[in-house]
């Protein structure tokens, strides 16, 4: 499906637990997720730090969207720093 | 590991009034055998119906297809770990199989209540409505024994069908626990029967190596009910009774012919009821064939998916790769036992294998062709080069049938009737051929230009 | 029978003669003397139709109307073309004078190496020979295509790639070996390791790609969608969406919402997946308030205020790709530069 909005020219974030999928498919800009049943955070953390984790895994997505990129390509929310990694500049 | 192998041919069976093997012909005293099964204080109603290959008959609501065996030497009980039987490692002395019978276990969930919603709502059930759940009904939970559908292996078995209804309120998976473990009781007391009798043939099953020659292994990936059930689960496809998400357990050739790997249910994440299929898998036999011929056969890798999470996939792709390694294994066979997202898994282990230099050989039903539009497999890593397609699991019909067993009382109208064709096709299950029983397969086909547009 | 070469197998030189015009000489030149050695009795090369693959590639309407006159006038009753082995201008041509003549009815054959990118296009309607990479195989190519094409000419069935020789063409039907499926596997698996061909019953696939769009820097001006395929809907799924086929994208307003709760939204998806979208948070499969924060924050414009909703699980690909544009569609006419899509 992304695909189809990659062909009109809109730039697409995928969020996956198995990046491998999107990935292999050629989607080109794929954020890895946290897990099938909670894609975008983690019930087992306390609230404080499930919704950093969220916001963070976001962050991945939009930085993806600014990203030039060539080949199918994974964004890990790890690697987001803990400040702003968005600049609203 | 060296396993001998008697094997019991059954010619016919039928009801009587004792319970005897005499002839090839096994005769059943329906009462004897339903009686410690009506004794199970959660067993509401049960039955016992013969199904031949032939006959004008379809068996539904069937969860796991049985082969009785029985250890006569050699230590543990076939299919070990289930239902509370004990652990004691198979694969050694001498089993006594019946061959061309099984015992089907049915499992009649109708007009009875289960326990919380919360249970069900994790098998998905209160969504399905409609069309969705008559066709998940009709997919998962029957077999012909007849005709142009008659498509699963079943249908050449002469099959006991041990009918079960549990008790109002118990959760999904203890309604399994009840039909299984008086199935397995029914496989066991039919086994016993052979112990003291003359075999038709006597197999022998050697795992000694003859160097020199280059070794193989089987790595099954099979689904792990444990995200639903629990670690501590009682149904899903399990290893020595285990169905939680485990590294991979390594298990001999006869272990695996022993029902190592055994359980799980038409309706279970797994992807239907191993336990037939496991204990007569053919390429664990075909694996046997060319041991200490053409390859030494290792072993198998049992394999679990349903990680949910794809570091974890790496992580157990990885430990598979390694483990070939260091046994010197040069070739896999890998399969699945269902497809979607439970598929990176095996794919993961294949592009692990061959990059550590391990041949691999993928079997595998494939996806619906779309009429060109679609590829076969759902994704598969540029290492991929070898694949074996048991085709999309369409059916082209199944005729009307005179017989259903499978409930208690009367079956459901619809069910003697036609059944349409199955469009094989993603989320279908019926044949489930993950593991190359059949000649069936799919290829591709060039389609004159002009009879292409024809469609 | 006609046979198509390029200006280098018709003897006329390599890169020099690139540009030579479609043109057609009687009976066989080159390789396609060969080509009439293996055809024996069964055939004759009338004619050979050639052209430069550079005026060809450059020319393919004039060229593949020129080749439509000269087979009209000829009526062959198999055409052959090349081999093109890896050369992918020759193969591009190959592959187009074959569709030409399948569709004046007339059958065709051609040979060419599996990656050969000049037949990638057409591999549905064009019939190739599987061939290696080396002019040297020739004769045995040859032998292929010839069987092919006389199997054509007699309106014989031809049997699957893997069994006949030929290019994989991406249509799939049924087909029954002679052996259960595990035999096959284990042979297989004993040839690969010993080092001996083999042919795979499943061909390693291409996917279509697509031109990466360009990054969007200025994000802060950029309106952002949000697509799920955890099957989120309203609580009751009051319009019954399911996974079965065809699939439906639903949409809904999320305008004013600051995040999607339990009490309001449940997901339809399958089985186990869904436990913790339903009971827990929903928005971990549609991470609203985490965008809502980035607007806030001005990372960007803001969020489309229509969400949309799919079954991702199973879907049938033509299904994925109809979805796909549709969404594509509305969210160009709104200018919408990009999404954030969450894959269950």
């Amino acid at each position: 499906m992304s695909k189809e909005l990659e062909r009109e020219g809109i730039v697409v974030a995928m969020i996956s637990a198995l990046p491998a999928i999107p990935l292999s498919l050629g989607a080109h800009r794929v954020v890895r997720g946290v897990r099938v049943e909670h894609l975008c955070g983690d019930p087992n953390l306390n609230e404080e730090r499930d919704r950093g984790l969220m916001y963070r895994i976001v962050q991945a997505a939009l930085q993806a969207i600014q990203t030039p990129v060539t080949q199918p390509t994974l964004f890990d929310p790890a690697d987001v720093s803990r400040k702003e990694a968005v600049h609203a500049s | 590991m060296r396993l001998e192998v008697a094997t019991f041919e059954i010619k016919d069976a039928r009801f009587g009034r004792q319970t005897s093997l005499r002839g090839g012909i096994l005769e059943l005293d329906k009462e004897e055998l339903l009686k410690p099964v009506l004794q199970d204080q959660y067993v509401a109603k049960a039955d016992l119906e013969i199904a031949r290959p032939g006959e004008s008959t379809r068996v539904v609501e069937y969860e796991n297809v049985i082969e009785p065996k029985l250890k006569v030497d050699g230590g543990g009980n076939c299919y070990p770990g289930v239902c509370g039987r004990a652990t004691e490692m198979v694969g050694s002395g001498k089993t006594h199989r019946l061959g061309g019978v099984a015992v089907v276990e049915c499992l009649d969930l109708s007009n009875i209540a289960e326990a919380a919603p919360g249970e069900s709502r994790q098998w998905g059930r209160e969504h399905e409505e409609g069309e969705d759940k008559a066709r998940r009904a009709v997919h998962h939970r029957f077999f012909d024994m007849r005709g142009p559908g008659a498509v699963t292996p079943y249908a050449s078995l002469i099959n006991i069908c041990l009918i079960v209804k549990p008790v109002d309120g118990l959760a999904a998976q203890d309604q399994h626990y009840v039909s299984f473990s008086n199935s397995l009781k029914l496989a066991d007391r039919l086994a016993e029967l052979t112990r003291h009798l003359k075999p038709d043939r006597v197999e022998t099953y050697d795992t000694t190596p003859k160097p020199g020659l280059p070794g193989v292994m089987y790595i099954p990936h099979l689904a792990s009910t444990e995200p639903v059930v629990g670690a501590q689960g009682t149904y899903g496809t399990a290893v020595y009774g285990q169905v939680r998400l485990s590294a991979a357990w390594y298990l001999t050739g006869t272990e695996m012919l022993d029902g190592a790997v055994c359980g799980g249910g038409a309706g279970a994440v797994s992807g239907g009821g191993a336990t037939w299929r496991m204990a007569n898998n053919p390429i664990v036999e075909s694996l046997w064939k060319r041991h200490a011929r053409e390859a030494n056969f290792i072993g198998c890798l049992i394999q679990r998916t349903n990680w949910t999470n794809q570091k974890e996939y790496r992580v157990a792709a990885d430990r598979a790769a390694q483990l070939c390694l260091g046994l010197g294994v040069k070739g896999v066979i890998l399969t699945t036992d269902i497809r979607g997202q439970r598929w990176v898994g095996t794919m993961l282990t294949l592009e692990a294998c061959e990059r550590a230099g391990i041949k691999t050989v993928l079997v595998t039903e494939e996806e619906d062709n779309e009429a060109g539009a679609a590829p076969p497999l759902l994704f598969a890593p540029p290492e991929f080069a070898a694949g074996i397609s048991t085709g999309t699991g369409d059916v082209v019909g199944f005729e009307p049938v005179q017989h259903v067993i499978g409930t208690i009382g009367k079956a459901p109208e619809a069910w003697f009737n036609a059944i349409p064709p199955i469009h094989g096709r993603y989320g279908i299950a019926h044949v489930q051929d993950y593991f190359g029983f059949g000649k069936q397969s799919y290829a591709d086909f060039f389609v004159p230009p002009a009879l292409q547009r024809l469609g | 029978m006609v046979h198509y070469l390029n200006q280098f197998f018709a003897g006329l030189g390599g890169e020099t003669a690139n540009d030579t015009p479609l043109q057609s000489k009687d009976g066989a030149i080159g390789p396609g003397r060969a080509l009439q050695q293996v055809l024996g009795k069964e055939g004759v090369v009338v004619a050979t139709i050639y052209a430069g693959d550079d005026y060809f590639v450059s020319n393919q309407e004039a060229s593949v109307e020129g080749v439509e006159g000269h087979l009209r006038k000829l009526r062959p009753d198999v055409v052959f073309a090349g081999p093109a082995f890896d050369a992918g201008r020759y193969g591009l041509a190959c592959a187009l004078v074959c569709k030409a003549a399948w569709e004046m009815g007339i059958p065709a054959v051609t040979g060419m190496h599996p990656e050969n990118a000049g037949i990638a296009p057409y591999r549905q309607q064009v019939l190739a020979a599987t061939t290696g990479d080396n002019p040297t195989e020739m004769v045995a190519n040859l032998k292929t295509m010839v069987r092919l094409g006389l199997k054509l000419a007699r309106s014989e069935q031809l049997g699957p790639a893997h069994v006949e020789g030929y290019l994989p063409t991406g249509i799939r039907r049924p087909y029954v070996r002679q052996e259960i499926g595990a035999e096959v596997a284990a042979d297989m698996l004993l040839r690969r390791i010993a080092g001996k061909p083999f042919v795979s019953e499943i061909p390693a696939t291409q996917y279509d790609s697509v031109a990466v769009p360009p990054p969007l820097k200025e994000l802060q001006t950029t309106t952002v969608a949000l697509i799920t395929s955890a099957g989120l809907v309203p609580r009751g799924n009051p319009d019954q969406q399911s996974g079965s086929v065809p699939r439906r994208a639903l949409v809904y307003d999320v305008s004013g919402k600051d995040r999607l709760t339990v009490d309001e939204w449940e997901s339809v998806h399958s089985g186990f997946k869904g436990f913790i979208y339903n009971t827990v948070n929903p928005n971990y499969a549609l991470p609203l308030p985490a965008v809502r924060e980035a607007a806030r924050k001005k990372l960007i414009k803001g969020i489309y205020p229509r969400i949309f909703t799919v079954v991702g699980g199973g879907c049938p690909v033509s299904d994925a790709r109809r979805m796909g544009a549709g969404i594509a569609q509305e969210l160009k006419r709104e200018g919408v530069g990009a999404a954030i899509l969450c894959s269950t």
